[in-house]
Formats: C-alpha cells, sequence, structure tokens
C-alpha cells in the first residue's frame, strides 16, 4: 500500500493523466485508477471530489453537466490549456525524481 | 416476525442526502455529484450480487462519514462556511437584543406593577430576581421550540436566503419596535416612581450588568460541555 503523502502528492498528475485521455467523470476516474495501479491506488470519494474542485477552482480542469446513458445528469472533467501545461510541468518533474532514484537502485541492486 | 418494510432505495438516498448535506461546507452541486457517485457505486455492487440494501449500505459507507466529507468539502468551501458562521453570529446577535429587551421590559414592568399595587410605597427592585428569571425562561422556550420545529426552522432559514432584503428590513423593524418598547417602559418608570425610587430603580438597572455578565459565559460553557458530551458519544458508537 502506498503511503498518504505519495498518493495524495500522485492525485493531481494522475487526474491531469486521464482526462488527457479524454474527459471523465468521478467514478469513472478512480475506477481507472484503480484498474491502473492494479488495486494499489484507491481513492475514496471523500479524497477526490474535494480535489476536483479545487483543480476546477485552479482552472486546471473545467467541467460541465452532461446526460448520461441512464438518463441521470452526470458531471464531466476535461483539462483546460492551463491544465496541459500543469501536466508537462508534473511529467518532467516525476521523470526527474524517477530517473534519479532509478541511477541510485541499478547501482546499489544486484543485476537482475 | 413481521415483514420488514421493502427497501426503497431512492428513499435512503434521499436519507442519506439529507445527513451528508446538514454541512454548509457541501453545495447542492456537489450533493449531484456525491449522489450520481453513489448510485454507480451502488450498480456496480448489484452487479456483484448484493441487493439493492446492502448494495446501499455499502456505498455509503465506501463514500465516506459524513463528518470526513464535510472536513474536506469544508477545506475546499473556506468562504462559504464563515459566510455561514457569520449569518448564525448576527442572528445570534439579533435574537440576544430580543431576549434582552423583553425580559428587560416584562422584569420592570411587573416591577412598576408591584409598586403601584402596593400603593406607591414601597419600592422592591423585583427586577433583579425577574430579570434573569425571564431571561432563563424565555432562552428555555427558544430552546425548547427550535429543538421541536425543525421544519419550522428551515422555512425561516430558506425564506431568509430567498428574500434578504424583506428578511433585513423585518430585522430593521423588529429591533425598532424593541427599541421603542425598553423606551416607553424607561418613560414610564420616569413618570411612575417619585424622584428618589426612581434613582433607586436605575441603580439597580446598572447592576443587572453583573447578572447579564453571568449568563454569557455560564450558556457558553454548557454549549461546550453538551458537544463534547456528544462527539464523545457519537465515538464510541
Amino acid at each position: 500500500m502506498l503511503s498518504k503523502e505519495l498518493v495524495a502528492a500522485s492525485t493531481v498528475p494522475l487526474v491531469l493523466s486521464v482526462l488527457e485521455e479524454g474527459e471523465s467523470y468521478g467514478y469513472a476516474l478512480i475506477q481507472r485508477v484503480r484498474d491502473l495501479s492494479g488495486d494499489q491506488i484507491q481513492w475514496t470519494e471523500g479524497m477526490l471530489y474535494p480535489v476536483l474542485h479545487w483543480m476546477e477552482k485552479e482552472k486546471l480542469i473545467e467541467s460541465e453537466w452532461q446526460e448520461a446513458d441512464s438518463g441521470r445528469k452526470r458531471k464531466y472533467y476535461r483539462l483546460c490549456r492551463k491544465g496541459r501545461k500543469a501536466l508537462q510541468d508534473e511529467k518532467q518533474q516525476w521523470m526527474t525524481v524517477h530517473a534519479t532514484l532509478n541511477k541510485l537502485w541499478k547501482t546499489h541492486a544486484p543485476s537482475t | 416476525m413481521e415483514n420488514p418494510r421493502p427497501f426503497n432505495l431512492n428513499r435512503a438516498i434521499y436519507l442519506w442526502r439529507q445527513r451528508i448535506s446538514g454541512s454548509p461546507a457541501v453545495r447542492g452541486k456537489d450533493m449531484d455529484e456525491l449522489e450520481d457517485h453513489l448510485r454507480d457505486s451502488i450498480a456496480s455492487l448489484e452487479l456483484r450480487g448484493l441487493t439493492a440494501q446492502e448494495a446501499c449500505y455499502v456505498a455509503q459507507h465506501r463514500l465516506g462519514a459524513s463528518d470526513v466529507l464535510q472536513n474536506e468539502f469544508g477545506k475546499v468551501n473556506r468562504s462559504q462556511v464563515w459566510l455561514d458562521r457569520a449569518l448564525w453570529m448576527v442572528l445570534g446577535s439579533i435574537t440576544f437584543s430580543t431576549l434582552y429587551s423583553l425580559s428587560h421590559a416584562i422584569a420592570s414592568l411587573a416591577e412598576l406593577g408591584l409598586f403601584l399595587l402596593r400603593g406607591e410605597r414601597e419600592f422592591v427592585p423585583v427586577r433583579m430576581l425577574l430579570y434573569p428569571v425571564v431571561f432563563g425562561l424565555l432562552l428555555l422556550l427558544l430552546w425548547r421550540w427550535g429543538n421541536r420545529s425543525n421544519a419550522a426552522l428551515a422555512r425561516v432559514g430558506r425564506w431568509m436566503r430567498v428574500k434578504p432584503v424583506v428578511a433585513a428590513i423585518s430585522a430593521v423593524v423588529l429591533l425598532a419596535i424593541l427599541q421603542a418598547m425598553s423606551f416607553g417602559v424607561s418613560m414610564l418608570t420616569l413618570r411612575t416612581l417619585p424622584i428618589q425610587q426612581y434613582v433607586l430603580a436605575t441603580k439597580w438597572h446598572y447592576s443587572l450588568g453583573i447578572a447579564a455578565l453571568l449568563i454569557t459565559p455560564v450558556l457558553l460553557g454548557w454549549l461546550l460541555h453538551r458537544m463534547r458530551r456528544q462527539r464523545e458519544t457519537a465515538s464510541q458508537e
């Protein structure tokens, strides 16, 4: 299980990345991340929705109520321009950390 | 064993909404989104074989306890929370002024009445006793009424939000009436009592400030104590 801090830090880049694939809504976002992470990342609704609203306030994403096939109204989110830029920024930051850790772990771990 | 009532999903979700939306931090649209999420959750659980009732229970439990949700939303909707708090503070101030003026008027009139009944001979500053008693009684009545008529309070709350200008004017009118009443009682006291008794009455009136000084901290202490007890019993469940 991931640490709380890691889950918190990775939420925004994960949301931005999933939305880059196309617009989505809260429930689907949680399911997608859970599937992708092999059940390792299990977001709770209480955690995700406030983050989504914060991201919307920061103009990283925008929302629209659309009618789902069930006839209900559903709130869909999609990336804004500012969000795409933020995503690029996040990608760079995470790649930097990943590359640095990789270098350290490659030199210390026995060759696989 | 009697037949339990058939499970009504929409009603269960409605009740859940009532519980969660108690806080000002969670807005109507937020509730719609959460409800949509809840229904998706229930649908997928039902696909896995749970009954509607079981799915509803599990989904609600997973969605989170209401106070956690309210906390999280509160962090994001901070200004809304503070607006709501400011409203309650102003309402509290108006309520307090009303209770004070009413109890002052009643106590003063009772005092005058007693003076007149005793043939204008002896002046007994009964207001020292009457004022806190009347204030306490009115407060108790207000508390009881507030506790029992949730629907009436909700209606008043809604009316205030829908017609803010009318609500503000009503507040002004109410406070003006109270002021006029206090003024009237003071004038009556001045006219009725001979000057010596009037000075005595006025001295006692100012010492009423001591009684008022005691009421507020006692009320505060009692409220905090009750809230702590409630939280303790809630966390034990």
